[in-house]
């Protein structure tokens, strides 16, 4: 039975999760409102208007340089979360590591999904 | 040949679609769509090979009935996808022309056809080249420049492979292509410009959606726009449905009824099929505007006459789930823009297909009776705006041109392979591109060295049901205990909506990354460098076959003076043994023509013109007249006419054919 499940395993579990998100620890600290540059009571039109001034900006299409380009990439991620109602309320209230923690939620349960598998696993191992 | 530095070239914006393709630029503040040498603005995706030559757009379909196993349409269906993929199996089919795997573990698909009595394959991607050198080339005919770079539009919907399949027939056709942009956002900048010019620039934010559905593919996107930001949030479609399908439905009708009334089955008959097809497609477009056809078609198989009477109802019936399916996407792209239908300001309808009465119907009853945006052309929309982005991105448009912006997003979402087959996603469907995402992953056995990384774009969350895209490994790991190494993945997505894959071990700083589609079917640049040339020789040879034919047209000319010069001659002048030896020169040269001419070439012309010239020479100088008072006599006795035809010097081309014989003085 072991030999079984022995095959696909090799082949397809070489890699787990692991702390996932780690690296961003020195991102939790940012204020996604002041890389916009928009107080934090800003209303959804507000941070939509904001975002595309800015882009016009900072766009690669616009200014290719490397400078501009890490510039578009934290406009843009703050307005992923500021602009997603769900995202923004845990933001508001929890920070970047709210954010982070529902994203590494929706990580674990996927992994839950196939814990099915792990038991034969682990006792392999 | 190295462009000067002050020579002009333009950047234009190319829309490549199945079935039309259509090609625009910016100029003087505004776009022009330009039409091609049939007068057509927009030209047919055809190639056909002949005997002679290799014909392009309009051209290749003009002589599909007589030679359908050669002449290809339809690369878009093909491109970026596998010879195994259930579509192309069941397209292949409907195809008259031949396609077979290239038999590598890619199984990538190669279209065959004959030419000069030689088998050839293809890939998709030079097929499409080739459409695309026939758009550069509509291109530089109208701006009088080279055109070096364009900008080229694909189904929002295209993955990966298939966007840079679409990239890669760009460069082996010569162009360096600035941006591969999705048709709805193109069909938007369009429409967005259009408003602006009767409306000023919109502050307020408003939302449209595009529902572009063309002769293959079918696409819907919803984009906010304000301040001349162009932002897509959603998309969503299918890149295999379109007006095709809907002839092929007719054509299915109407083979059944052909088989029921004369038992015969004209299916094995290729010829018979083209030409039934093209008046299905004839009789789909006349229903838009009138509410029954009859498709006739003489002796179509084995001698019968099939003639049928379709009403628009039985049309809308053949394809009733199709255009249902249609709404589907329509659907989606709402809700993953959430927004409510109200929020919707206008329906952009782009695509042929969207002239279709109960296509329209539909989607009005969708929006509940809401007036539908018909204000741009729906078949030069895309190009249009392809244009305008080419404008933008190439730093040559107009100021207001210049502070246009897109933002446009990755249609799927993307993802790796993790324990159990799972898909973990690193980029959500419809992100904003650019971008770049990254998640750490580690080892899950003791002291392992390696890991494989599986790349997978789609929505389900097990990996075998989503779209492969590529694997690559990370070696030489640091061993150490499981969970203990920390692997960086990271997606990045270039404005071009392709993606890029890298793997880093936090430890080592050993590195591993892929240009995903290199692994998946995708040409090397090796295999784009040797298209390039080939292609590079098509030219040549597209060129020498014109020459060709152009030396022949000039000595069959030349016969025919020479021919009337003899009988122009009476005896006085003429004795019979030389009139003789001419005669004889000429019949010998009317026999070369007939059998070595249909494979000779420039030089075997010119040298069996010189070689008449010369017999024609030596007479002329034994009757004492000179050549020049020959010819000046000939051109008294066609005096005021002009082209050959008439009896004249000028040849079709525009070549005096006078030009072409030596002058004795």
């Amino acid at each position: 039975r072991d030999q079984e499940i022995d095959a696909p395993i090799q082949q397809k579990l070489t890699l787990t999760f692991h702390r996932i998100f780690d690296h961003e620890a020195v991102d939790l600290d940012k204020d996604l409102y002041q890389v916009l540059g928009i107080p934090e009571d800003a209303d959804e039109a507000t941070i939509k208007k904001v975002y595309r001034k800015l882009s016009i900006q900072y766009h690669p299409d616009k200014s290719p340089d490397e400078a501009s380009k890490a510039k578009f990439a934290e406009i843009r991620d703050a307005y992923e979360v500021l602009n997603d109602p769900d995202k923004k309320i845990l933001y508001d209230t929890g920070g970047m590591a709210s954010v982070k923690e529902a994203e590494k939620g929706k990580v674990e349960s996927t992994g839950d999904m196939h814990s099915a598998v792990w038991p034969n696993i682990r006792a392999r191992l | 040949m190295s462009p000067s530095p002050e020579e002009k070239s333009y950047a234009v914006g190319i829309d490549l679609g199945t079935t039309y393709s259509c090609v625009g630029v910016y100029k003087d503040g505004e776009v022009q769509i330009i039409a091609n040498d049939q007068g057509n603005r927009t030209t047919l995706s055809y190639v056909a090979w002949t005997e002679q030559e290799r014909l392009l757009g309009d051209a290749a379909k003009n002589q599909v009935a007589s030679n359908p196993t050669n002449t290809v349409f339809d690369a878009k269906r093909l491109i970026g996808r596998r010879f195994d993929d259930p579509i192309v199996q069941a397209d292949l089919k409907l195809w008259p022309f031949k396609v077979v795997s290239d038999g590598s573990k890619d199984d990538k698909p190669l279209i065959e056809v004959f030419y000069q009595g030689v088998e050839k394959r293809f890939h998709p991607e030079e097929i499409s080249s080739m459409i695309l050198t026939k758009m550069k080339q509509t291109g530089e005919a109208y701006l009088g420049h080279r055109v070096r770079e364009a900008v080229i539009t694909v189904p929002a919907y295209f993955n990966d492979a298939q966007r840079q399949a679409t990239k890669d027939a760009g460069e082996i056709a010569g162009l360096r292509v600035l941006r591969i942009v999705n048709e709805p956002t193109a069909a938007a900048i369009a429409y967005g410009l259009d408003k602006s010019d009767k409306s000023g620039v919109a502050e307020k934010e408003t939302h449209i959606l595009v529902f572009d559905m063309g002769g293959g593919t079918f696409d819907v996107s919803v984009l906010a726009i304000q301040d001349s930001v162009f932002e897509v949030k959603a998309t969503a479609g299918d890149p295999h449905l379109g007006g095709e399908d809907f002839d092929n439905r007719i054509l299915s009708h109407c083979i059944a009824d052909f088989r029921r009334k004369h038992q015969s089955d004209p299916t094995r008959n290729q010829r018979a099929l083209r030409r039934l097809r093209t008046q299905c497609e004839r009789a789909k477009r006349l229903l838009s505007t009138q509410t029954s056809v009859t498709i006739e078609v003489d002796s179509l198989h084995e001698g019968n006459d099939f003639s049928i009477r379709l009403s628009r109802a039985k049309f809308e019936e053949l394809c009733i789930d199709y255009f249902k399916k249609a709404m589907e996407p329509v659907e989606q792209c709402l809700k993953d823009s959430n927004l409510p239908q109200k929020a919707i300001t206008d329906i952009v309808m782009v695509g042929g297909s969207t002239r279709i009465p109960k296509v329209q119907e539909l989607i009005k009853a969708f929006f509940n009776g809401k007036e539908l945006c018909k204000s741009i052309n729906p078949d030069e929309a895309v190009a249009y705006g392809a244009a305008v982005q080419a404008a933008i991105v190439s730093g040559q448009g107009s100021e207001d041109v210049q502070n246009m912006l897109l933002l446009d997003v990755a249609p799927l979402s993307l993802g790796i392979e993790t324990a159990g087959g799972m898909m973990q996603v690193l980029i959500e469907r419809n992100s904003t591109v650019p971008t770049s995402k990254s998640q750490d992953f580690t080892t899950f056995e003791d002291y392992q060295d390696h890991v494989d990384i599986s790349v997978y774009e789609g929505e389900r969350a097990m990996v075998k049901d989503n779209n492969f895209l590529g694997k690559f490994t990370l070696k030489d790991i640091p061993k150490s205990l499981r969970g203990v190494p920390k692997i960086q993945v990271t997606f990045t997505i270039d404005t071009n909506g392709i993606l890029q894959v890298r793997a880093e071990d936090a430890k080592s700083q050993k590195r591993s990354e892929i240009q995903i589609a290199n692994e998946k079917g995708r040409l090397t640049q090796n295999d784009i460098q040797k298209m390039l040339q080939e292609a590079e020789k098509y030219k040549g040879e597209d060129e020498i076959s014109k020459g060709d034919m152009l030396a022949k047209e000039e000595l069959k000319v030349y016969m025919q003076r020479f021919e009337k010069g003899i009988q122009d001659l009476d005896d006085t002048k003429l004795q019979r043994e030389d009139r003789e030896r001419l005669e004889g020169k000429l019949a010998d040269a009317y026999k070369w023509l007939e059998n070595d001419g249909l494979k000779a070439g420039k030089p075997e012309f010119d040298g069996k013109q010189k070689e008449l010239q010369a017999v024609m020479n030596t007479v002329m100088l034994k009757i004492n007249r000179s050549q020049t008072e020959f010819w000046d006599q000939q051109v008294v006795h066609h005096e005021g006419e002009k082209t050959i035809d008439k009896g004249g010097f000028i040849l079709h081309c525009g070549v005096d054919i006078r030009d072409l014989i030596e002058d004795p003085q």
